[in-house]
């Protein structure tokens, strides 16, 4: 037997929840392209003619347009480490990198550097040319998405999670899934 | 011959590596390019000092042209560059525009755009060509002139680091987590094929840049469909870590999915092909220009899950697989190899090739 005849139709109401993500980012790409300076330009022309007090507004509209557009909007919020490691950090010697505030008892023998903050530890990963060991002890996206790439680099990471912090989150459930050795198997 | 190439982002993939693969192509064949990129988004740290390629603002570029005496420059999507690049009033360089986006606010800039001030228009596929007729009419030539696959790094003999016992069937997704690329499909596939035939993996490769909202969507989503273990998020990967994953793919009787509503070329899943790894794929009209008729590809309607669940079964595997491979890496590699890419490209601004 086949393994599509096994098939189920209750893949229906994710494929409608996907096809709905696909009709709202389209209809934003159309709403995009009509709040383009390049769009707009063209109404202002018209409106702007023949001179008059509506070419005064329409000046004053273009030059704050120009102003805006000078400043240019920057994005934010990318995956991308916004500060750049200091490679000597990265040359004193560490053992294993732990994301959290302090190392786990039964890595202490290790010489660890603790770093608690995720787009710090964001970008000593990215920087960092040579493939070493990762603790992680706390839930956070921007780990959860490196955490293959790194494995693929040549890093162990390993799942530490703190036991008094809630772990039912779906990064949580990631990041144990793709850890080497999770702490607890039972944990999650 | 002298060619300068602009283009506004200098990041790692997509245009900008087409770029470096086409500098190599026109070098090899005795030509000189010169690549200037307007932004640094990451290309910067990964390029050699041998190379010619510039960094620079806009005005800068300026000064590049018209110190530089090229046989031609070509500006790829970026209008902004396209004034600047004739260069001096006494010293004019023939202005190409080469178009790689086919999106409709992509190619908006077209409309605004005098055509018939430029030496000529370049495009990768011929159903791009109609996308630009389409906006700019008849004043001006369009040439197709295709990317180029890399096929040093792509290729059906990859060897594998790892041992080549795969337990489950592997897939893979490969696109920056965009709306257009359709990236939740992917997962709602990876959801059906676990249901269908019990463990799978789908590396689900790109999304760097992807904002910490659309990766806490990802999981979330993940959640939901419970396969948290099944996919793995590799946010960036070296070219050849992604040829050994596609191979993986072939080997586990998997796949390459193509969820993408839109694609300029389909370079991803071609390169997929070229190292065997099969296509289930959307069926875009790019897909049939560009990919040899296989049974190694299935183009789908990709909203039906029926049809996705078919092409998987149907996957040629083994010996079937091997058969098929070599075929479509051959037909592949004479289409988008560096000779066709520099006799379209030479006959595009009307130079004879040498050959």
């Amino acid at each position: 037997m086949k393994a599509s005849s096994k098939l189920k139709d209750d893949w229906q109401s994710y494929l409608i929840e996907a096809l709905r993500e696909d009709l709202k980012s389209r209809e934003s790409e159309i709403t995009a392209l009509r709040n383009s300076l390049r769009y707009r330009l063209g109404g202002w022309v018209l409106e702007a003619w023949p001179p008059g007090y509506r070419t005064v507004v329409v000046a004053a509209r273009f030059a704050v347009a120009l102003i805006r557009l000078r400043k240019g909007a920057k994005k934010s919020g990318s995956g991308r480490s916004l500060r750049h490691w200091d490679e000597n950090q990265s040359r004193c010697g560490h053992e294993v990198l732990v994301f959290g505030k302090q190392c786990p008892d039964s890595w202490s023998a290790y010489k660890a550097l603790c770093l608690d903050n995720a787009s710090e530890v964001a970008a000593y990963l990215d920087s960092s040319s040579k493939p070493s060991t990762l603790i992680v002890t706390r839930s956070n996206q921007a780990i959860a998405r490196r955490i293959e790439r790194l494995k693929l680099e040549g890093w162990s990471v390993f799942w530490h999670r703190n036991p008094s912090e809630s772990c039912t989150d779906p990064i949580s459930h990631y990041i144990a899934a793709h850890s080497e050795r999770p702490e607890h198997g039972s944990d999650l | 011959m002298r060619v300068l190439y602009a283009y506004r982002y200098g990041i790692v993939g997509g245009v900008s590596t087409q770029l470096l693969l086409r500098q190599d192509a026109l070098a090899s064949a005795g030509h000189e390019a010169t690549l200037f990129f307007s932004q640094d988004n990451g290309l910067g740290q990964f390029i050699s000092s041998a190379r010619s390629v510039i960094f620079g603002s806009n005005t800068g570029f300026g000064k590049v042209v018209r110190q530089g005496n090229y046989d031609a420059v070509v500006v790829i999507d970026s209008p902004e560059l396209i004034a600047r690049a004739s260069g001096g009033l006494f010293n004019r360089n023939p202005v190409f525009l080469d178009v790689h986006t086919t999106t409709d606010t992509g190619l908006s800039y077209l409309h605004d755009l005098d055509v018939s001030r430029l030496s000529g228009v370049m495009v990768p596929t011929a159903y791009s060509a109609n996308l630009v007729r389409e906006r700019v009419g008849k004043a001006v030539d369009v040439d197709v002139v295709p990317n180029i696959l890399n096929s040093s790094v792509f290729h059906p003999r990859v060897e594998l680091a790892v041992d080549s016992n795969l337990p489950v069937p592997e897939f893979i997704w490969v696109g920056k987590l965009d709306n257009h690329k359709n990236w939740r499909l992917a997962l709602v596939y990876a959801g059906m094929l676990k249901n269908m035939l019990g463990r799978i993996r789908l590396n689900v490769v790109g999304g760097y840049t992807a904002s910490e909202k659309r990766a806490d969507e990802f999981f979330e989503l993940a959640g939901r469909l419970d396969i948290l273990d099944s996919v793995s998020w590799l946010d960036r990967v070296e070219n050849t870590s992604l040829a050994a994953i596609y191979k993986r793919c072939a080997l586990s009787g998997g796949a390459m999915l193509v969820t993408s509503r839109d694609e300029s070329f389909g370079m991803a899943a071609a390169e997929s092909l070229m190292c065997g790894c099969p296509l289930v794929a959307n069926d875009l009209p790019v897909f049939r220009e560009v990919f040899p008729q296989s049974d190694l590809v299935k183009l789908i309607d990709i909203w039906d899950p029926r049809q996705v669940a078919a092409a998987v079964d149907s996957l040629p595997r083994g010996t079937m697989r091997l058969k098929l491979v070599e075929n479509v890496y051959q037909e592949l590699g004479q289409r988008y190899g560096n000779g066709a890419f520099v006799a379209a490209f030479s006959e595009a601004i009307r130079e004879p090739t040498d050959s």
